[in-house]
């Protein structure tokens, strides 16, 4: 009888990263579906545009120079897909594919590939777009593609939260500290009904990669973007502040897991 | 409906190993040749004795093959089929001494994961059983519960006077109703005896963490059990205990969980039955076996061959087949915390994991690495099939 013998646990749970990747695209798809409807075939070139190539730049730095074997495992069709949500309207297809070229390859590759970047991919392709280029990122009056009704997004955010593929402690605190700041300011709070925050406080602060680890640095990493989104907001506008506020959080994402370490169970 | 099938087939060959406990082996009673009976001392080295599970002639004392050591020298009986036993002396538990019951339940041999439980019956003002399933597979504590109500309260009543106790408590699985119903009606006369639904997960090996699980629950419903010092043990020990008090048996049988064959059960079977003769009683293997666990399936170790023996700590069996077995392919961490949030210690695993990888153990170190108590959690949910226990257990050997 040939039997196997190898270490505990013997049994494994049905989940995969690769099924967390499938899981974020489903939450994007009915967004992403809307916009199509709503903006028509400039929206379908920028998606196009950006899924096309961010999956080419992973699928080229794996392949040519890091010669690994699969050379994509997903995740780049989901940083193109976020940052497509986040470009306006008319912009030249130039404007995505830089993005997502940038996104990849310094936001992500440089870093060392998916697991190991400190930045949201996706924001790091908006922010250097938005230096760079800021007249073909805030155009005034026209759309952008995540300006859909807010419900559509929210329910693929249920969807994630069901699923558990996210951490649930950053959206609640998040949007906690942001009503409670704005009202102790009193300041207009409607922002959060627009599909561009729902899309940062949703599918971009909850990015598992660049947030805390530990329960209470979730917390104040939610903390700390609302904080954030609310001061930039008295000096900037909405679309501006979710992006920035959650880029500077991940900066301090290690920083916030040292400091709030829970003290391990011992026993005697 | 009785939940525990004994096997009442006579194994055609017992193996009882002289360790089955933590520390010193036992030295051989007997020699080759020699007739021996059931309950009958075989080996004893002051710590934890064992005895013949089986009455007939000891045919070799040797070296055999162990579910949790490497080879261990055992007593090999070959039964008879008279099924003789010794003349068990039993006890009226009311009318002994601390010391008294203390003495029995040593020479009787009880062992609760390797520890030999008269060690442990140090003066303490609370006792606690658990009542709690480890993991999947693992129905032994339910079935011991609808089967041995009454023995269990008894056990539980002389490991109270055996520690000086007033007060003893039953954690059982708040979803487990039936066994809580089934407890609570057999511990109906005795007013310091409770039982306590828990919505913790039991974890191996965090027996402070269960009672205080049960201490805090207490706390909160009002009783004062404020820094009680208290004796954790398990139902099955409490059954094992009245055995050797009530009935004057030493510990030669257990109930084991048999999973992954024909006829998945609870069964009693005699210490030093081999794993191969459990399994046909249960139907037999569903196919070709690709790997046969002892004791659950989150920390239970991977056998070499069916003909290692049942011992005292032996609880459940699992047999895998090809599909159960898989080697998925080991992706990069993706900080999802998976782990932190199942981790019952608090620490952050896939952290440790990476460290240990890289050979960092300082850092390991500074992460409380010693406070893992291996429960497998984290690498159960791990969505990478990062292997971080193995991992801790490795960086654990290098730190030592």
């Amino acid at each position: 009888m040939s039997i196997i013998v190898s270490a505990p646990p013997h049994i494994k749970k049905d989940t995969c990263t690769k099924k967390m990747v499938c899981g974020m695209i489903i939450a994007l798809l009915p967004a992403v579906a809307v916009s199509l409807y709503l903006f028509g075939p400039p929206a379908m070139a920028i998606i196009l545009t950006c899924v096309l190539a961010a999956v080419g730049t992973e699928g080229a730095i794996q392949k040519f120079i890091l010669k690994k074997a699969i050379p994509t495992d997903g995740s780049a069709i989901v940083t193109g897909l976020l940052l497509a949500l986040l470009l306006h309207v008319n912009v030249p297809l130039w404007i995505p594919f830089i993005g997502a070229v940038v996104a990849i390859a310094i936001g992500k590759q440089a870093f060392g590939g998916y697991g190991s970047n400190i930045f949201n991919p996706a924001l790091v392709g908006w922010a250097v777009l938005t230096m760079a280029w800021p007249s073909h990122m805030a155009s005034a009056g026209v759309a952008r593609l995540v300006d859909i009704p807010p419900f559509v997004l929210l329910v693929g955010a249920a969807f994630l939260l069901y699923m558990g593929y996210i951490k649930w402690q950053i959206p609640a605190s998040y949007l906690i500290s942001v009503v409670f700041l704005s009202a102790l300011l009193a300041r207009d709070a409607s922002y959060i009904f627009i599909g561009g925050f729902i899309l940062g406080v949703f599918f971009m602060a909850t990015d598992p990669v660049t947030t805390p680890l530990t329960k209470k640095g979730r917390f104040i990493f939610g903390i700390g973007c609302g904080i954030l989104t609310v001061i930039y907001g008295l000096y900037g506008n909405y679309a501006e502040d979710v992006c920035y506020s959650i880029l500077l959080m991940n900066s301090i994402t290690p920083l916030i897991d040292r400091f709030v370490r829970a003290k391990p169970f011992v026993e005697g | 409906m009785r939940q525990i099938e004994p096997i009442t087939k006579i194994p055609e060959k017992v193996i009882i190993p002289l360790q089955q406990h933590v520390g010193a082996e036992n030295k051989p009673l007997v020699s080759v040749g020699d007739v021996v009976k059931i309950g009958q001392k075989i080996g004893e080295s002051g710590i934890s004795p064992v005895h013949s599970s089986a009455s007939g002639k000891v045919t070799a004392i040797s070296e055999y093959p162990h579910p949790f050591y490497e080879n261990v020298l055992s007593i090999i009986i070959e039964p008879d089929g008279k099924d003789a036993s010794i003349e068990f002396k039993a006890e009226d538990y009311s009318q002994l001494e601390r010391e008294q019951i203390i003495g029995i339940i040593k020479e009787a041999g009880v062992v609760e994961s390797g520890i030999p439980v008269h060690t442990k019956l140090s003066p303490s003002d609370v006792v606690i059983l658990n009542g709690m399933d480890e993991a999947p597979y693992m129905t032994l504590n339910r079935a011991l519960m609808l089967d041995f109500p009454s023995e269990i309260i008894d056990g539980l009543k002389i490991l109270m006077k055996a520690t000086g106790a007033s007060r003893g408590f039953i954690g059982i699985d708040a979803s487990n109703s039936e066994a809580t119903n089934t407890m609570n009606k057999a511990a109906v006369d005795d007013l310091n005896i409770e039982t306590v639904p828990l919505k913790t997960t039991y974890v191996r090996g965090m027996e402070e963490f269960f009672a205080k699980a049960v201490v805090k629950r207490e706390i909160s419903r009002g009783h004062r059990i404020s820094n009680a010092s208290t004796m954790t043990s398990t139902v099955g020990t409490a059954r094992a205990a009245y055995d050797a008090v009530c009935m004057g048996k030493p510990l030669t049988e257990t109930v084991v969980s048999v999973w992954g064959v024909k006829k998945s059960q609870n069964v009693q079977a005699k210490i030093g039955t081999p794993l191969r003769s459990v399994i046909e009683h249960c139907g037999g293997y569903k196919g070709k076996p690709k790997k046969i666990v002892v004791n659950g399936p989150m920390t239970g170790v991977a056998q070499y061959t069916d003909e290692v023996p049942v011992t005292k700590d032996v609880h459940g069996i699992l047999v895998q087949y090809k599909e159960d077995v898989t080697t998925p392919e080991i992706q990069p961490c993706i900080n999802c915390a998976k782990c932190v949030d199942v981790c019952p210690a608090n620490l952050l695993p896939n952290m440790l994991a990476a460290f240990a990888n890289e050979d960092r153990f300082d850092m390991c170190k500074r992460y409380n690495i010693s406070a893992c108590v291996e429960c497998g959690k984290c690498a159960y949910v791990c969505p990478s099939k990062i292997p971080i226990v193995q991992l801790i257990k490795c960086a654990k050997e290098w730190i030592k």
